[in-house]
């Protein structure tokens, strides 16, 4: 609560003790003249109500945005007081007309409160039933018969003046009577089924929340209801013992109601403080702290939609999350007017929402640590993806080149030895050595040309696959490579172009180190990763390192790993590259 | 590519073959040989459309549908894989040959005459690599020095005159060695071609 409401609140309740104490002693000087007064307790239980209600009322109005019943509840705080003013010696002209018209609202008042609670989307309907209610209350029971009242002609010369009377109609005021009476009967008993129907149709956990206070309202219109058909049985209209003792159970009721709803913001408090223990005990994963906000809201589908400044937004688990479905109410979580995270759920649990809206301040803090721990880690995912994509067009690129070369400059190198040739058989003279050179220069140029080609890309790899790109490697070998393949038959590209660059990258070293007699390649392949294995029969920490060194960049872009170790005289190499698709 | 195309027909008429017709494409290349029933076809290995290995598969299809016809591939690749996958399934009449070779026209000459008599040819470049590899032990380390020697010899396709008259040896002491190489390769006895190609195909898969 702001400050402001904070003040508007305490100034609410200073009132509303203040009238209360003040009616309870009118009350209690005029026993029998109206509802109120009685035992001590009795009275102590009237002003707890009103001053509770009110009390309730303002809180929901103040914190939670929940206006209609706030307003009804707090309402129904000053019509208890009315309802308990001594008809006749209420004090004053206004007073007294007050408590003649409003006399009966009280309990009509908590009744719609009840019905308006939002544990569902209100119909028209139900509005319709709060205001007919109010209107039989205020209207039919309070405002019309005032009207046609005149105190000094019903013999109460002590009574104030009637400010709301019109014209003095005593036989209209009788006749009034039995009809506010009927239909008082039907609106209590409809806000009571209303009330009912739309708690049984609330989600468990909101309906669990409100509990108290549309069932306490339930009761209280059900009461009204049933004061309404004793007084319909009575032959002169006066205040008898079962319904004061009606009026007093309303007021319990009412009570209740009140201590539901301070419950419930108790409760919201004490689960933001367990969030708040759990967020400073433990930094929560991002599942974990959405696991935390499904349960305290009731709704195991609650997601966590995180912004990015791109304008996407991405979920908990990094991946991209469009815009919110239609039927999922979205709760924004900003920090500096940037939005750091959203909270989407069911939106027939909006009842709920003050309690979402407790843990969510409660957790604003690891929200946003959560938020930025997501967000970092999708840059992460970026940052390997464009890895990934930079090292396989690279690859790409490279074996463009290689078809290049060979379809490009190897077939006129080819064509320029045949035309050289005809050029030799068709001369006269016979050409001489330049042109034995030439065709030698041209024979040299073919064959630097296909060893540039193959150290750019080996085709074989490509067209073959890892074991035929091995195999030519053998081939070329300074040291034995023996090549042991349990794996199937082909790999992505950028998987085999890997574990292709480590074999050769090892043969390589071996050639140029004398110790190493020779290589072992072992590939398998499982669960969508291709295991490299190479054994070296010599040892040279040195060469197993820089060749470490010059392929560990490559195989952690697909995001594999790659290891040295020795082990009996020889040096292991293994990578494992992950090739899913 | 049709530039080499036609340097080769000319080169060929030149050399005094008689060239039946000129194709860009693996159907084209199909329907050549089904009109003209050549005695062989010079193959690239590169074909349209994705210019890998289609001229292998033509190949193979080829010595299948067509005995009469001895097959040339022409590479750019100085690699045993291709020529030891076509002499596996069409070890006769067939023959694997560096691109760059057709421009010595007696090279060429000679590997399309041995190929049309039923001989299987290997580029020398490739022969002499696979000589000069490193392996591991096997039954190629029982041979001796001069029937490795003439292990490659025949897998270039030199008949064992072409090769006594290499070496300058007897033909007697060629014969001698090419047995001891058969033996020793443990191929059992079989008419003489094929137990050539058995040779060769053990040499290149060594």
């Amino acid at each position: 609560m702001r400050v402001g409401s904070r003040a508007a609140f305490l100034a609410g309740i200073l009132t509303m003790l203040a009238l209360g104490v003040d009616t309870s002693r009118l009350a209690a000087a005029h026993p029998g003249a109206a509802l109120g007064g009685g035992a001590p307790w009795e009275s102590a239980v009237q002003a707890g109500a009103a001053v509770g209600a009110t009390a309730a009322g303002l809180a929901l109005i103040l914190n939670r945005r929940v206006t209609a019943c706030g307003v009804l509840l707090a309402l129904t705080g000053p019509a208890i007081l009315l309802a308990q003013l001594p008809a006749p010696d209420a004090g004053s002209a206004l007073l007294f007309t007050a408590a003649l018209a409003g006399g009966s609202l009280a309990p009509f008042l908590a009744g719609s409160a009840a019905l308006a609670c939002p544990v569902a989307p209100m119909r028209r309907a139900g509005w319709t039933i709060i205001a007919l209610g109010l209107a039989v209350a205020g209207v039919i029971r309070g405002l019309l018969p005032a009207a046609v009242f005149d105190p000094r002609a019903a013999g109460c010369f002590s009574c104030a003046s009637n400010l709301a009377k019109v014209h003095s109609d005593p036989a209209l005021a009788t006749a009034l009577q039995p009809w506010g009476l009927v239909l008082a009967i039907a609106l209590g008993a409809c806000l009571a089924a209303g009330a009912g129907w739309r708690l049984l149709r609330a989600p468990r956990i909101v309906a669990l929340i409100n509990a108290p206070l549309v069932l306490g309202g339930m009761a209280v219109s059900l009461l009204a209801a049933a004061a309404a058909a004793h007084t319909l049985q009575l032959s002169t209209p006066e205040i008898d013992p079962a319904l004061r003792t009606c009026w007093l159970a309303q007021c319990c009721l009412i009570a209740v109601m009140a201590a539901g709803v301070a419950a419930g913001g108790l409760r919201a408090r004490r689960l933001a403080g367990k969030i708040t223990r759990a967020v400073l005990t433990a930094v929560p994963e991002p599942e974990s702290l959405r696991a935390a906000l499904a349960a305290c809201i009731g709704d195991p589908d609650l997601a966590l939609a995180f912004p990015r400044d791109d304008g996407t937004v991405i979920d908990a688990a990094g991946l991209q999350a469009g815009q919110a479905d239609h039927g999922l109410a979205v709760v924004r979580v900003t920090r500096a007017d940037a939005a750091v995270a959203e909270i989407r759920y069911r939106e027939d649990l909006a009842g709920a929402s003050h309690q979402l809206a407790a843990a969510v301040r409660a957790a604003g803090l690891a929200v946003e640590h959560v938020a930025a721990r997501v967000r970092l880690r999708a840059e992460l995912a970026d940052l390997a993806a464009s890895r990934q994509r930079i090292v396989e067009l690279g690859d790409a690129e490279r074996q463009r080149l290689e078809r290049d070369l060979h379809d490009g400059a190897q077939q006129r190198l080819i064509a320029l030895q045949m035309l050289l040739q005809r050029a030799a058989a068709a001369a006269s003279p016979p050409v001489g050595a330049d042109y034995a050179a030439a065709r030698r220069a041209v024979g040299l140029a073919l064959e630097e040309l296909r060893d540039l080609a193959h150290g750019i890309h080996p085709a074989a790899l490509s067209d073959g696959g890892l074991r035929a790109g091995l195999q030519t490697l053998a081939e070329n070998s300074p040291v034995p490579l023996i090549i042991k393949d349990a794996g199937p038959r082909r790999q992505p590209a950028a998987a085999e172009a890997a574990a292709y660059r480590i074999v050769a990258d090892t043969v390589s070293a071996a050639g140029q180190n004398s110790t190493w007699a020779a290589v072992t390649v072992t590939l398998s392949a499982s669960e969508d990763v291709l295991r490299v294995r190479l054994n070296t029969a010599g040892l040279d920490p040195q060469a197993g390192e820089l060749i470490l060194a010059g392929t560990q960049d490559r195989v952690a872009a697909l995001d594999g790993s790659i290891t040295l170790a020795s082990e009996g005289g020889q040096m292991i190499i293994e990578a494992a590259i992950p090739c899913a698709s | 590519m049709a530039l080499l195309r036609e340097g080769l027909a000319r080169l060929l008429g030149d050399a005094g073959f008689n060239v039946a017709g000129a194709a860009g494409d693996l159907p084209g290349l199909l329907d050549l040989v089904d009109r003209t029933a050549p005695d062989a076809a010079l193959i690239d290995i590169k074909m349209p459309p994705t210019h890998t290995d289609e001229g292998l598969q033509a190949a193979s299809v080829i010595r299948q549908r067509y005995p009469g016809t001895a097959v040339l591939l022409l590479s750019s690749y100085l690699e045993s894989r291709y020529a030891s996958s076509l002499l596996e399934d069409h070890p006769a009449s067939s023959g694997y040959l560096l691109k760059e070779r057709v421009y010595d026209s007696a090279v060429l000459a000679d590997a399309l005459r041995r190929v049309c008599a039923g001989e299987c040819v290997i580029d020398p470049g490739i022969v002499s690599r696979l000589l000069g590899r490193s392996r591991e032990r096997g039954p190629l380390d029982e041979l001796t020095e001069r029937e490795v020697e003439i292990l490659g010899m025949m897998a270039e396709g030199h008949s064992n005159s072409s090769i006594c008259s290499r070496l300058v040896i007897s033909p007697r002491t060629v014969e001698s060695h090419v047995r001891s190489v058969f033996m020793k390769l443990g191929i059992a006895e079989s008419p003489e071609s094929s137990r050539r190609v058995l040779a060769v195909l053990a040499f290149l898969q060594a």
